[in-house]
């Protein structure tokens, strides 16, 4: 389900929602989110100084917190 | 501090002509009953806040009355060889919601690209409340958004229009608010950059968790006239913690017209703090 908050966010951030993907790989403690968006697109989710992508970090640390599963989040190029 | 202000006004009274009084159940009430009365957008009266309700930084509800002091342009001559007077406000207990300064600017002066015209716009209460609580319910929480004020005001302390509040409340929500409030700013942040894309304007608008805002502003509040007070009898600056930048800007507020101390912010990034000295 975290993944489907990454995705929401992404998708409302890009001008291509359709060319959004996020993946979730399963570790043992950690779970890896990777957040593919098209080429043109990969601004809107980093941000001005990352602002965008650390705000989406914030969001999914406090997620997993209840989730008691650390999660981390990938943006892929 | 208002005492202050009402005796600037008295001095002022005799440059700017006679000045007419107005109370209402607020200072954007008072000041939408004065623009009525001379037929002039809230933006061109020249005021003065004889009494605000409560002091108010997130513009959350006002109690009791405001009063303001209006100087009537020039133009409207016959209006500016009135005495003083006291123009009450009807009793209007159904009128919680006047309509808001912004609003009646923007209805009166289109096109106008004056500060004031940026108000937010009327879509804007259900895009915030169906934006933050998907974003809530995608991260797994139980929670429900109320909107705590409608904004749109005018903020007598800051002169500028009042935002949005919206207030999560539900269970085990301390998570959202993280170390100094920083979770909280983070999904304040992506709220307004998704509200942003569908309305196509930056909107004026605070997102809170539990009150957990509205709870630090009066803290902090009551944190600076403390300190304010010992700075006065020590005469020795007095620097407070490191705090994000709305967090400083309601201690300058609070402090701003304090006679005997004035504020200053030090230090970068996180480590940025403010300090209180005597003057």
């Amino acid at each position: 389900m975290l993944r489907e908050m990454i995705e929401f966010i992404a998708k409302a951030l890009v001008d291509q929602p359709d060319q959004v993907r996020v993946t979730e790989v399963e570790g043992e403690q950690t779970s890896v989110l990777e957040l593919k968006v098209a080429k043109e697109d990969l601004g809107k989710v980093i941000g001005k100084q990352g602002r965008t992508a650390r705000a989406m970090r914030t969001l999914l640390g406090a997620a997993s917190t209840k989730a008691r599963k650390r999660s981390v989040l990938e943006i892929l190029e | 501090m208002n005492n202050e202000k009402s005796r600037d006004a008295r001095q002022n009274a005799d440059s700017r002509g006679k000045a007419v009084q107005f109370i209402g159940k607020s200072v954007e009430d008072a000041l939408n009953q004065a623009a009525e009365q001379f037929g002039v957008p809230v933006a061109q009266l020249d005021f003065e806040v004889v009494k605000d309700t409560t002091f108010s930084i997130l513009g959350f509800v006002r109690k009791g009355e405001a009063v303001v002091r209006i100087w009537p342009a020039s133009e409207q001559g016959e209006l500016a060889e009135a005495e003083v007077e006291e123009v009450e406000a009807e009793p209007q207990p159904a009128q919680v919601q006047r309509p808001a300064v912004s609003a009646s600017i923007l209805d009166e002066d289109e096109g106008d690209d004056s500060e004031e015209t940026k108000g937010n716009p009327p879509e804007l209460e259900d895009v915030a409340t169906e934006v933050l609580s998907t974003l809530l319910d995608k991260m797994d929480l139980i929670a429900a958004v109320e909107v705590v004020d409608q904004g749109g005001s005018l903020d007598p302390q800051t002169n500028e229009i009042t935002p949005m509040v919206l207030n999560a409340v539900g269970d085990d929500l301390g998570v959202l608010i993280g170390r100094r409030g920083e979770t909280l700013r983070d999904l304040q942040f992506i709220t307004r950059l998704i509200i942003s894309r569908q309305l196509g304007v930056w909107p004026n608008v605070i997102v809170d968790v539990e009150g957990y805002k509205e709870k630090r502003a009066a803290s902090l509040q009551a944190l600076a006239k403390r300190m304010a007070d010992e700075v006065r009898e020590t005469r020795r600056a007095a620097v407070l913690e490191p705090m994000p930048a709305y967090e400083r800007r309601i201690v300058h507020l609070t402090l701003r017209n304090d006679p005997d101390v004035y504020t200053e912010s030090t230090g970068e990034d996180e480590h940025r703090k403010v300090q209180i000295l005597p003057r």
